[in-house]
């Protein structure tokens, strides 16, 4: 799509329609909001909304990707570029900036997409290869090598530039789970390492120790062989010649317990439950590489990933235990008395939070759909506060047409929100993203990770597939933007207030109920309008071609007051809608902009996502309730203020006034009385007195000159093309009935032939022949290779 | 959903406007090149051009092929009894005066079994337009000789021919008393047509209008030779009948100059003029007395009122 819009986004308004035609068209269009039919079946052609047709880098098409990914950090390609360009002399900043980066990062999203495995110079190289020629000024491709080459020199040799895939939050996910931890559980390996050689020395010994006593006991002269004195003294302290039979049994378990857990710590970190089709519809198997997959049997996931955990923190909890046995009998702090009753009772609710972080997650990957097929046990296993880690995929980015009712189309229904469900749940940690910010994701499957909760990670992830480009790209963004999958971010453990807990400002312009963009389009060669648009969520629907055919276009003759932007319509009261309708921005393929009227259908739905926009929001802390009674109640206290103030200086100027008033008449009565005594003549300019007369209103109104249209000159209509005397046609139904496909009926139900060639000659003069009103006049044949032509024009001869 | 009514803006607007299809309802099953279609076409035009609100049109009708009429326009309609057609639009005219009320009728439908109420709809006089499709056959039922047929029609109930004089419907009513507007048309004369639906539709009383009108199937070699041929009509025009432009007056050959408040010379001329068909309006008294004037007295009483007056009277018979 991008490549192939080139020129700038054009307007073209026509000149009004009359004002009949006006009526018609905003009648049908009126009929086309209710019922969401059109008239007409004419397909438009391929339209885009045309946020998403617009080169834009700094709004709506911003590009999140590729990123660098190296170690636990991540970082966008874009602001890799900025920060190397910094302290750079202006030049080279420039070279590295608007349009240009937008290019080169469209580039090389080529180039990774061509080669994910390619090198960062390599992929780098290609870009600006490709960019040869593109950029606005000459000298500028080398100024922009300059700082890609300080980035690549800036950036750490471990690490990889990825580009936009579906598979990303897999791909990110491997790579956090073999960092995550990895120190942690390196020093905690080394510590069993250590733990358990100690204890097999003190084993060792203690074995030794008893062979000493056997032999002892078995041949009296030993003392005489061996020197036990001296020898107790080369052993580890207290190589107890107390040792008890139960201290003995407790340690051999420790040991074989520490050794079997030495193999936990080994390649595999995680635990990944999946179901076969997911597995295959993302290729988990190539993207997980350190995890254990096991695939799901039929029956209940959320059951079987329970007891997996069960299973498995059993055993990690064994191996914790006796990690902290053997701690404590290191230091000899091992009293019977409490730690064997303590130990008896040991399961992972004692652990600590620094142990469980150690336990490998155990992660459920499933689909959405099952998850709303399965609520109840979803639910059970988040309320059994085990930390699993549930990562649940959802591929619908519109509702799929399969689907027989999907929540959108049951116009009243409401969307089942996942995230909220999971919220509600209080102990959960809950992550909801689309796959266009990575940062973003990173940042979320790492939280998923860290919790010690059960976590829920709600993905909005098209399906994998063999090449990607950047529309898929612009798509996954516009689900975020339409409000179709907001960001949400719930961490209890954040901390007591719900303010800390929750957070929503990972959406674009988290403050406003639509995303707002500046639309720029050229009305004319010079002229250039700009508009400021909302991206809703009929905006987000309207990038599926499937969907946008719903759309009416409407002609700009027939534009009026009465159409809004869908943005505005939804602001409006209800006594306010009557009479209006709504419209979209869209794009055709020749880059042309058109207001598109959206069915109420539509409108319900976008209510209902900025229903669902709006009950977040709110829990965000934006147009919060509470804070909003709280402004009011202090600007109503800080307007009282003012007004009284006002009221104040009012009062006080007015007795001022009165006051000047007071002398100013005092004066003129002593005036007046002077001149009065003076008897001369009375100067009423004295007293202020100002001219009243209105100047005379000259009426420039210039007669209206009607001028009377010429009438067009009548066109020669050619006698060999059929036609028919439309206003005498009596609509008899007689040609459109037999010769449907030649004749068809005007808005005034009068018969015309709008394309001869449809039907044959013959066709014409039968019809001619029975038409009651003789209005169908056949003309000459127009195939001359017709049969029987000539006695066809013959008999076509009366009628034309 | 969120208080917003999908149906909010099936409010009729001020500047509402009606089109064509408003006033179409499901396709029109005559056959075709039936006049029927054109009469139909004609009727939607007019309702188009004077803006009539479907919901305040009523289309009554007895039986036959024209009484399928309202079952093809979109406002109300009412498919009655054989003959009965006018007993209806009377009741309905009657109590609802503000309705536009149309009678749809045919030959077998009026002037036979329908005959004596017709006597009576002309009497009365109330505001409404009449129009029969006179096609001289009874074409639903296939084909019988109707009272309009003319003399010698061969049908299946007179396979050698009718032996009676047909009923000339203008004939008769202009001989009917308090008649307060006759006119003639054909159906394939289409501004003729348009035209003298419209003068009926704007005269303030009963306007009876007799279409003649093609069966193209029954009576195809009956109507065939009057459509052909230029000579069939004589234009019967006046400044006070149907107006038509100069190109419309031009296509006829042959013309009478005829007042339409002269009685007289109306049954003149249906009585002699026998080699064409004469159309145009041959009779219109604007200020015949109307019964419909005495109706529905009561519309604007209010309901509390009407209650405390039926009570008073049931009062009367309280034991």
């Amino acid at each position: 799509m991008s490549e192939k819009v080139v020129r700038p986004i054009q307007w073209t308004i026509d000149p009004p329609a009359s004002e009949l035609e006006t009526k018609e068209f905003w009648k049908d269009l009126r009929q086309y909001y209710r019922t969401g039919e059109k008239r007409t079946n004419e397909k438009a052609g391929r339209m885009f909304p045309a946020l998403l047709a617009q080169q834009d880098p700094s709004g709506f098409s911003r590009m999140n990707y590729p990123f660098f990914l190296s170690g636990a950090s991540i970082s966008s390609f874009q602001d890799l570029l900025q920060s190397a360009g910094e302290g750079k002399p202006e030049k080279e900043q420039k070279a590295s900036s608007g349009e240009n980066i937008d290019l080169l990062i469209k580039e090389l999203f080529e180039a990774l997409t061509d080669d994910q495995t390619d090198d960062f110079s390599g992929s780098i190289g290609k870009a600006l290869e490709g960019l040869s020629g593109k950029t606005a000024e000459e000298g500028e491709l080398d100024d922009l090598k300059k700082i890609t080459e300080q980035l690549g020199k800036n950036l750490p040799k471990e690490g990889s530039l990825i580009g936009f895939d579906p598979g990303v939050p897999f791909l990110l996910l491997d790579h956090l789970l073999t960092e995550f931890q990895s120190a942690n559980r390196r020093s905690f390996k080394h510590q069993l390492q250590q733990l358990s050689s100690g204890l097999n020395d003190l084993l060792v010994v203690e074995d030794q120790a008893t062979i000493g006593d056997k032999l002892e006991q078995t041949y009296d002269f030993v003392h005489e062989i061996i020197a036990f004195d001296k020898l107790a003294g080369l052993m580890p302290k207290k190589a107890s010649a107390d040792i008890t039979e139960a201290r003995l049994v407790r340690l051999k378990s420790v040991l074989s317990t520490l050794t079997r857990g030495l193999g936990y710590f080994g390649d595999e970190v995680a635990t990944v439950l999946l179901a076969a089709d997911v597995r295959k519809k993302y290729q988990i198997d190539t993207l997980c590489k350190h995890a254990q997959i096991i695939e799901s049997t039929p029956k209940n996931v959320f059951q079987q990933a329970q007891e997996l955990f069960e299973e498995q923190m059993k055993a990690f909890t064994e191996l914790i235990k006796a990690y902290r046995i053997a701690l404590l009998e290191g230091e000899e702090k091992y009293i019977e008395d409490i730690h064997d009753e303590y130990f008896k009772h040991f399961t992972w609710h004692r652990l600590l939070e620094e142990e469980l972080t150690l336990f490998h997650p155990l992660l459920l990957i499933v689909d959405h759909s099952y998850v709303m097929g399965n609520l109840t046990s979803f639910s059970k296993l988040i309320a059994s506060n085990q930390p699993v880690k549930m990562l649940v995929v959802n591929d619908q980015l519109v509702s799929q047409p399969q689907q027989e009712t999907s929540w959108e189309e049951a116009s009243h229904h409401f969307r089942q929100e996942l995230a909220a469900i999971a919220i509600s749940h209080r102990n959960a940690y809950t992550f909801q993203s689309g796959i266009d910010d990575p940062v973003y994701l990173h940042k979320g499957l790492q939280g998923c990770l860290k919790s010690t909760a059960p976590a829920i990670c709600h993905l909005l992830i098209p399906e994998r597939k063999s090449r990607v480009d950047l529309q898929d790209y612009l798509f996954a963004r516009a689900a975020d933007q339409g409000r179709y999958f907001p960001k949400i971010q719930y961490d209890q453990i954040q901390g007591g207030a719900w303010g800390s807990r929750f957070d929503i400002s990972g959406n674009v312009q988290p403050e406003r109920n639509w995303p707002v963009y500046e639309l720029r389009a050229k009305t004319s060669k010079e002229a250039e309008a700009t508009i400021d648009t909302a991206f809703t969520y009929a905006d987000y629907k309207a990038i599926y071609s499937t969907k946008v055919n719903e759309l009416l276009p409407i002609p700009s003759a027939f534009y009026t007051e009465d159409l809004v932007p869908l943005s505005d319509y939804l602001e409006l009261k209800e006594g306010q809608l009557y009479g209006k309708i709504p419209y979209i921005w869209l794009v055709d393929e020749k880059n042309e902009l058109h207001r598109a009227a959206v069915p109420n259908v539509w409108v319900v739905s976008c209510l209902e996502r900025r229903d669902f926009w709006n009950f977040i929001q709110e829990l965000g802390g934006v147009n919060n309730y509470f804070v909003n009674q709280a402004i009011a109640r202090k600007e109503d206290e800080l307007q009282n203020a003012i007004s009284k103030k006002e009221k104040e200086l009012e009062a006080s100027h007015q007795q001022a006034l009165d006051e000047v008033r007071e002398e100013a008449i005092s004066q003129a009565a002593e005036r007046l009385i002077s001149v009065l005594l003076d008897d001369g003549e009375l100067d009423l300019s004295l007293f202020g007195t100002d001219s009243n007369e209105t100047p005379g209103k000259t009426s420039d109104e210039s007669d209206m000159v009607t001028e009377v249209a010429e009438k067009a000159e009548q066109t020669d209509v050619s006698i060999l093309k059929p036609w028919v005397d439309t206003d005498d046609c009596t609509t008899c139904n007689e040609c459109v009935d037999k010769y449907g496909h030649l004749f068809k009926y005007n808005d005034d139900k009068q018969a015309y032939i709008p394309d001869p060639s449809t039907g044959t000659y013959m066709e014409l003069v039968k019809a001619a022949e029975k038409c009651p009103a003789y209005c169908i006049h056949p003309g000459l044949p127009l195939n001359p290779a017709e049969k029987g032509l000539e006695a066809l024009i013959k008999r076509a001869e009366k009628f034309n | 959903m969120f208080g917003l009514n999908a149906d909010f803006c099936d409010h009729v607007l001020e500047d509402e406007h009606y089109n064509l299809k408003d006033y179409s309802s499901s396709t029109a099953r005559w056959c075709s090149s039936c006049g029927a279609h054109t009469i139909l076409n004609s009727v939607q035009k007019l309702c188009k051009e004077e803006q009539l609100p479907p919901e305040k049109t009523v289309f009554v009708s007895g039986i036959g092929c024209s009484s399928r009429f309202p079952h093809y326009m979109k406002t109300y309609g009412f498919h009655g009894l054989h003959g009965r057609a006018f007993p209806v639009a009377s009741g309905v005219k009657f109590r609802r005066p503000d309705l536009h009320v149309f009678v749809v009728t045919g030959d077998g439908d009026c002037c036979s079994i329908g005959a004596g109420h017709w006597v009576h709809a002309i009497r009365y006089n109330m505001k409404m337009v009449v129009l029969l499709f006179d096609n001289a056959i009874y074409g639903l039922t296939k084909k019988q000789t109707s009272p309009t047929s003319p003399l010698g029609t061969i049908s299946n109930t007179h396979p050698t021919g009718s032996v009676l004089p047909a009923i000339h419907p203008v004939q008769a009513t202009l001989g009917l008393p308090n008649v307060s507007f006759v006119a003639q048309t054909v159906d394939w004369k289409l501004a003729h047509l348009n035209a003298t639906i419209r003068k009926a539709y704007e005269h303030p009383g009963l306007a009876f209008v007799r279409i003649i009108q093609r069966c193209p199937i029954f009576m195809h070699d009956f109507y065939q030779p009057t459509v052909s041929d230029p000579d069939a009509i004589t234009l019967v025009h006046h400044e006070n009948g149907i107006q038509l432009d100069e190109k419309g007056t031009k296509s006829f050959r042959h013309h009478i100059e005829h007042d339409p408040s002269d009685i007289n010379k109306a049954r003149e001329i249906v009585e002699t003029v026998k080699d064409t068909t004469p159309i145009g309006l041959f009779y219109q008294n604007r200020n015949a007395s109307r019964y419909d004037e005495y109706g529905a007295h009561n519309l604007g009483i209010a309901t509390e009122d009407r209650i405390d007056a039926i009570n008073s009277l049931m009062d009367r018979y309280a034991v």
